[in-house]
């Protein structure tokens, strides 16, 4: 297919997880956790209100134009001193500056300033149709779409109220976690700063490329994560303190409840490595048959698609 | 024989030709998707006879061509490779032409500015394989699988044939029939003259600038890259 790769050689060895007693193979059923797991941005993207602002027009750059890509970088770099000002301010102070205008508004912006660069608006309709390639394309150890990316963008933007922001990652060995940070959306050059969509299940280890398997990383944490992230689905829900995950939608930085609350990432199958002997099992447990299509996909639809059936995981005879 | 037989270089089997065209595919196809995914701007550009490209997983590559449109050189940054980790220096990249003639080890040694990146106090050259051009010969010091392995995969779509390769774009750029119309007339327009400008004609602009009616500047730009100029306007 297109989009595809191959999955890097690999010998699987069973590890699982601290708490599980059950011996032989892991009993963590993935596609039970798959089908509990939200696709990326569901909580905007069923939310009516969210929604409206998601689809609406939102431009990179809030008063100037953008004419040339000194200007751009110039553009970014202050931004991103301006951010990290207003934060110091207000971890020493009791009244927040809200400081968002890193994205603002179309309307206010965009009208005058053809030069900027800008999310136009969008509807369900066009979604749908998007949507609706999209699950005909899809398959394990694919790249995000530029579709996908601008979902995942649109629905970060509006969750954190119109600023790009990183997702929080917890591992259980604590090796690969990362906090949220504001993370440019496109900059001239190579930014460490700049935005990416990250496949929680590593792609190399079999991770689609579903929405549900989304989140948003700063690229030079994107890198520094590489190939050792898990092989399982692993955002489930957001964990609160002192109870076993549950199903909620994903929460915004600038909410209270964030204080007591991760995305946990869970890891029961991990895969070492062999190039110099062993295959890659035909499809590695906890992916989806190649020529099967996941219906959990689209964010918009989140409650709905919890109830249909998965498909089943194909595990290696 | 030739002269670099006895050296610990291999011949990678590149068409110079065939990849500039990809190359100019994907700029084609950048170009008309830009307006509706402007996030996208830095991922592939021409300095003019460079061509860059990055991916979404921070991994970039640089080609060199001539004006005849022949690779000089190409040079790797594959955040996936171990490589990647290794201890650096500003000599790094150097080290990848180690093999190859003094001036392009000094052509090697500036286009790595392009690949630097901060490394905790230091800004140095990320760069994980490369090649480079000699008698006629595209040669590395990775052999065809480890070029690929190390970087040669961010060239993956511009490698492939047009049928195909217009086929992976339409899935990953997410681009509609329109938009796939308007890249493959610019691009054979492109690749049947190389050297004279190519017109984006204004009912082509009109499609790309409904589907982002702000992002049309940032378009021209682009296309002003690899030639491809507005209709009714001479200067790129």
């Amino acid at each position: 297919m297109p989009t595809t790769i191959k999955a890097k050689k690999v010998k699987a060895k069973a590890q699982n997880p601290p708490d599980c007693k059950t011996k032989g193979v892991c009993p963590c059923n993935v596609f039970e956790r798959c089908r509990k797991r939200r696709p990326y941005g569901s909580d905007v993207w069923s939310n009516p209100k969210k929604k409206k602002q998601a689809l609406g027009a939102i431009a990179f750059d809030g008063n100037e134009g953008i004419t040339d890509e000194g200007q751009l970088d110039a553009l970014l770099t202050r931004f991103k001193y301006r951010n990290e000002a207003i934060t110091a301010y207000n971890n020493t102070h009791e009244k927040k500056w809200r400081f968002n205008e890193f994205f603002a508004n179309v309307r206010s912006a965009g009208g005058k300033n053809k030069n900027a660069l800008v999310l136009p608006a969008t509807n369900d309709l066009y979604i749908t149709q998007q949507m609706n390639k999209l699950k005909s394309s899809m398959y394990n150890t694919a790249l995000f779409t530029d579709f996908q990316r601008s979902m995942v963008a649109r629905a970060n933007l509006v969750r954190n109220g119109l600023t790009l922001r990183s997702d929080k990652y917890r591992t259980k060995e604590g090796e690969l976690d990362f906090d949220p940070k504001d993370v440019f959306p496109y900059a001239k050059g190579h930014r460490a700063e700049m935005w990416s969509v990250d496949h929680i299940q590593i792609r190399s280890k079999g991770g689609c490329n579903r929405f549900c398997n989304s989140a948003v990383l700063m690229l030079v944490d994107n890198s520094t994560r590489n190939d050792n992230g898990p092989s399982c689905p692993c955002i489930t829900a957001v964990e609160k303190k002192g109870q076993q995950p549950v199903l909620d939608d994903f929460t915004p930085e600038t909410s209270e409840t964030l204080k007591n609350s991760m995305y946990k990432l869970y890891v029961c199958v991990t895969y070492y490595r062999n190039t110099e002997e062993g295959e890659a099992p035909d499809y590695l447990p906890g992916t989806c048959h190649a020529s099967k299509h996941c219906n959990l996909d689209d964010p918009r639809k989140c409650t709905g698609i919890l109830r249909n059936p998965v498909v089943r995981p194909v595990y290696k005879k | 024989m030739s002269s670099f037989d006895d050296k610990a270089v291999n011949r990678l089997a590149l068409d110079s030709m065939a990849l500039w065209k990809g190359c100019i595919l994907a700029s084609c196809v950048h170009g008309v998707m830009l307006a509706e995914y402007p996030f996208t701007l830095s991922e592939n550009a021409w300095f003019g006879e460079i061509y860059m490209v990055r991916n979404d997983e921070g991994s970039k590559a640089a080609l060199v061509f001539s004006e005849e449109r022949e690779l000089l050189m190409g040079m790797f940054d594959d955040r996936k490779s171990p490589r990647s980790r290794l201890v650096l220096s500003s000599q790094y990249a150097r080290s990848h032409y180690k093999e190859a003639p003094e001036d392009i080890q000094d052509a090697a040694q500036a286009l790595s500015l392009l690949f630097e990146e901060k490394a905790g106090e230091k800004k140095l050259p990320f760069v994980t394989t490369g090649f480079w051009e000699e008698e006629d010969q595209i040669l590395s010091r990775d052999n065809y699988e480890d070029w690929l392995a190390h970087g040669g995969h961010i060239l993956t779509a511009q490698m492939m044939p047009f049928e195909e390769a217009m086929s992976y774009f339409k899935a990953k750029c997410s681009m509609d029939d329109a938009r796939m119309e308007i890249a493959a007339r610019i691009y054979q327009e492109r690749i049947k003259s190389p050297k004279e400008k190519v017109i984006l004609k204004k009912e082509e602009i009109q499609v790309l600038e409904d589907t982002g009616p702000y992002n049309i500047q940032a378009c021209r730009q682009v296309f002003g890259q690899f030639g491809v100029v507005f209709e009714g306007e001479t200067e790129i």
